[in-house]
């Protein structure tokens, strides 16, 4: 099985260093608005939530990109070979979840790529909120954000119920 | 360019509404390295130790670091630093959270406020392009519903805001400026000199990034320092499980607490208001500020029936779910200090003072200084409005809200306990230094804090030297809290390194778990200037007397350096540190000695040119 | 009375009465796990002992004599679990 990037919201502080270490592997300085990994601060249900390309067995993006230009990697990750990519961004709109971009800098998509074998953010984290691991490549951010919902409800409705925040 | 910076400064004047873009001091950052040694400097030229503070000559500067927004660990902290409306005296407030890195992110190393607006405004920064936008709808507003506000307004979602409250707005002496909902730079009132200036909040996005010279080596020093802070008990569990008020048991036990307004050393319901109690029963989970490992903060909730045990009109509307805090020092000031245990009404006083944008510390020293007043009967109903007796927690609440809009008694306790005892002929209630209330040490059961707290260039405070660290925890090495040898020097030099820390917008609570040498590495790779540990706590010394000779000029130097007749000559009634009273005056001398002032604590010609002063 | 703080507390409640004639002995009978207090020979450097909020290494140290009135607080410097845990 090949190993994925499997992510522990509940271990997550939203202290983005998994941002930091992203954005200082593709630019060499400290840009987390250039990490291809994002932490979500749902300050309200203090819950932090990085996520980014789970590398789903779909391949939106690779089956939507008109030149081949993402592939496979040796790790096993959706990859993008700067030298194809024409900067045209229909993978950024076949993503269904958001984690692939268009850099305005470069002019070409990028994306999560496993950093080769050793990401920089499973290394960076604290708290092991992001481990590298074999894992199936999993939606686990569909569900998380499901139950999350449904607890946000409760503690609003429990809350009016007793006069508290509306 | 020196690593690390963006080697532009903004400089806003709101009386002319002009914004202009300036090259950073590259001379100052390398001498002062950044964060509090640059803002001092910059404050030493432009802002007129004289001046009221609320006038529009008052100067606000908000101050990174150059590790500001790097990933060395902890690396999110800026300053304020202007002259503080609670004491007149050189302010250097220090704030964590997203807000300092952000604007780096936007291309500024700092910003600086002058002058006044005619009507309320707010600075957005959004890059490159900087506007002063109008704020009259945001006037009036707490706290968190600006923020919410301005990110819509604004339209990016991934806006950062600093911003004032009510408190703020009604010039209340000791209001805070938040950002990130819940940190903030604290105290002496730099909200107020915000307020004064009718700029209501700070809005930042930032798309850039942080440059250094040295990346590799730099990474390889952060990696080292993160493992160190791994190892240690503080970072490592005892500040993430419990928080701060882990301290509140700790120094409790040692009959160090402040109790009705330092009445006592030991408090009764300390195990109420714990950090066990918090993690047992109220905490959600732990929060990091940018960059950080620690993860401090407590997201706290107040269930159902415990959100409305008490009557405040702050509308509910505006107060999400989960909260944050206590920490230490606010459960102490509005804990032990007016003699409350209730943790929920900690928990509620504290949202209170961080949405109405104010600092629960002095807030707290304020109110026990009425509460002592109110039960000798100075001070009655008519004048309080409601009984202000030791342990309630109704008070607290009531008060809160009434003293960020000025209603009522609130208007005498939003002017701070110095100016409160002072009216009603009772000063030696007043329980601080230089016009700002102590913190959650006492002195007489901790000599050391004494002798910090008399020297403190902002008022006191317990974070300028942090002798706690070896007189309680025995970090770097036991010292006996109860004497007072040796404690002059390791006052001198805690204060140094401090100064050092706080120049390079890092996180202080680094220091639990490393020293400034493992911090020094990062500093010379990210900057590329060879600072040595003793050039670097010679910057630390070069601060610290810049501060010193800013507060000569405000009339607040050798003179303010005494402790309330209270911690000199009435011995602690009970407890671990019972008949002790603070030995300050042995510790003085020897303490001018060793910064090498005159024998009334002057700063000397000659330390002038050693530091290469200006 | 042996009082613990923090993180001790997953080996023993708040408070509980503990005989000993020295400290050493309250500490040999205490419910933390021998290893904790001792990794080595020594006390362990992360853990301060008070004998009525007094830190014991400006007392007798472990040899501190106690009566039966005396409060024995032990806490980790932020009070960790135990070493490497």
């Amino acid at each position: 099985m090949a190993k994925q990037l499997r992510i522990v919201p509940e271990k997550c502080t939203g202290c983005i260093q998994c941002e930091l270490a992203c954005s200082f592997v593709q630019t060499g300085t400290f840009q987390p608005a250039r990490s291809l990994i994002r932490v979500h601060l749902f300050d309200d249900q203090a819950s932090y939530a990085p996520y980014t390309c789970f590398q789903c067995d779909e391949a939106w993006c690779l089956t939507a990109c008109p030149v081949n230009a993402i592939t496979i990697s040796p790790v096993g990750a959706k990859a993008v070979i700067d030298d194809l990519c024409v900067g045209c961004g229909l993978c950024t709109i076949a993503c269904p979840y958001g984690t692939i971009w268009y850099n305005p800098d470069t002019h070409k998509a990028i994306k999560c790529d496993l950093c080769a074998g050793e990401p920089a953010c499973a290394i960076a984290c604290p708290t092991a909120a992001i481990e590298y691991a074999e894992a199936p490549a999993a939606d686990w951010l569909g569900p998380w954000a499901e139950d999350l919902n449904k607890t946000y409800s409760e503690m609003q409705t429990a809350s009016v119920a007793h006069g508290g925040a509306q | 360019m020196i690593g690390g910076w963006t080697g532009t400064v903004l400089r806003v004047n709101l009386t002319r509404g002009t914004i202009k873009k300036e090259p950073l001091r590259e001379d100052w950052a390398r001498d002062y390295v950044g964060g509090r040694g640059l803002g001092t400097r910059y404050a030493w030229e432009e802002i007129d130790p004289t001046v009221d503070p609320f006038s529009p000559k008052n100067k606000l500067l908000f101050v990174t670091g150059p590790l500001t927004g790097t990933n060395a660990s902890c690396g999110a902290r800026y300053m304020v630093v202007t002259k503080g409306a609670l004491t007149g005296a050189i302010t250097t407030s220090n704030s964590g959270g997203h807000w300092g890195p952000e604007l780096k992110f936007a291309g500024y190393d700092m910003l600086i406020v002058d002058g006044r607006a005619t009507q309320p405004c707010y600075l957005w920064i959004h890059n490159d392009e900087v506007e002063l936008r109008d704020a009259t709808h945001l006037w009036g507003k707490g706290v968190w519903e600006t923020e919410e506000t301005l990110r819509k307004e604004t339209g990016v979602p991934d806006t950062i805001v600093a911003s004032i409250g009510p408190a703020g707005e009604n010039l209340v002496r000791f209001a805070a400026i938040l950002n990130d909902l819940h940190r903030a730079a604290g105290r002496s009132g730099v909200g107020a000199v915000m307020g004064s200036k009718l700029l209501k909040a700070i809005a930042v996005r930032g798309t850039g990034g942080v440059r250094l010279a040295d990346p590799r080596g730099f990474m390889a020093a952060s990696w080292a320092m993160k493992a160190k802070l791994k190892e240690s008990a503080v970072t490592a569990e005892g500040l993430p499980v419990y928080g701060t008020a882990v301290l509140v048991n700790v120094i409790n036990e040692h009959g160090a607490m402040p109790t009705r307004n330092h009445l006592e050393t030991v408090f009764e319901k300390a195990e109420d208001m714990s950090g066990e109690t918090l993690t047992d029963t109220r905490l959600v989970a732990n929060k990091a500020c940018f960059a950080c490992t620690i993860a401090c903060g407590r997201v706290t909730m107040l269930p159902g029936e415990a959100s409305n045990k008490f009557s405040v009109s702050t509308s509910p509307r505006n107060w999400k779910i989960a909260g944050e805090g206590p920490e230490y020092e606010n459960a102490w000031a509005m804990g032990a200090d007016c003699g409350i245990g209730d943790l929920d009404a900690l928990i509620k006083a504290g949202w209170l003072c961080n949405d109405l944008g104010m600092d629960p510390i002095t807030y707290g020293a304020t109110l026990a200084a009425a509460m002592e007043m109110y039960e000798k009967e100075i001070i009655s109903n008519s004048v309080t409005g409601m009984p202000l007796r030791f342990g309630s927690a109704e008070a607290l609440l009531a008060m809160a809200e009434q003293t960020a809009q000025r209603r009522g008694f609130g208007n005498l306790l939003a002017e701070g306990s110095k100016r409160l005892t002072a009216r009603f002929g009772h000063p030696e209630f007043f329980m601080g230094v230089r016009g700002q209330e102590f913190p959650a040490y006492d002195a007489r059961a901790v000599q050391g804090m004494g002798l910090g707290y008399a020297t403190s260039n902002r008022g006191a405070c317990h974070l300028k030297a942090y002798t706690v660290s070896p007189e309680i925890l025995g970090i770097p090495k036991k010292m006996d809290p109860h004497t007072h040898e040796g404690k002059a020097e390791i006052t001198k030099i805690f204060q140094d390194i401090t100064c050092a820390v706080d120049a390079t917008g890092l996180c202080l609570f680094l220091t639990f778990g490393v020293g400034l040498e493992e911090m020094l590495p990062q500093l010379v790779a990210a900057t590329g200037t060879p600072y040595t540990m003793e050039t670097l706590t010679q910057v630390g010394e070069r601060i610290w007397n810049l501060e010193r000779l800013w507060n000569e000029r405000a009339g607040l130097g050798k003179g303010s350096d005494v402790l309330p007749k209270r911690l000199l000559e009435e011995p602690v009634p009970s407890g671990p540190a019972k008949g002790l009273v603070s030995k300050l005056p042995q510790m003085l001398p020897e303490y001018y000695q060793l910064r090498g002032w005159t024998p009334e604590g002057e700063v000397t010609a000659e330390k002038r040119h050693e530091l290469g002063l200006p | 009375m042996l009082t613990l703080l923090g993180g001790l507390r997953r080996f023993g409640s708040r408070e509980q009465h503990v005989s000993g004639a020295t400290v050493g002995d309250v500490l040999a009978a205490a419910p933390v796990p021998q290893h904790v207090l001792f990794p080595g020979d020594e006390l362990n450097r992360d853990i301060e002992v008070l004998v009525n909020g007094r830190n014991i290494s400006f007392l007798a140290g472990l040899d501190t004599k106690l009566s039966a009135k005396d409060r024995v607080t032990v806490f980790l410097h932020g009070a960790r679990g135990y070493p490497g845990g």
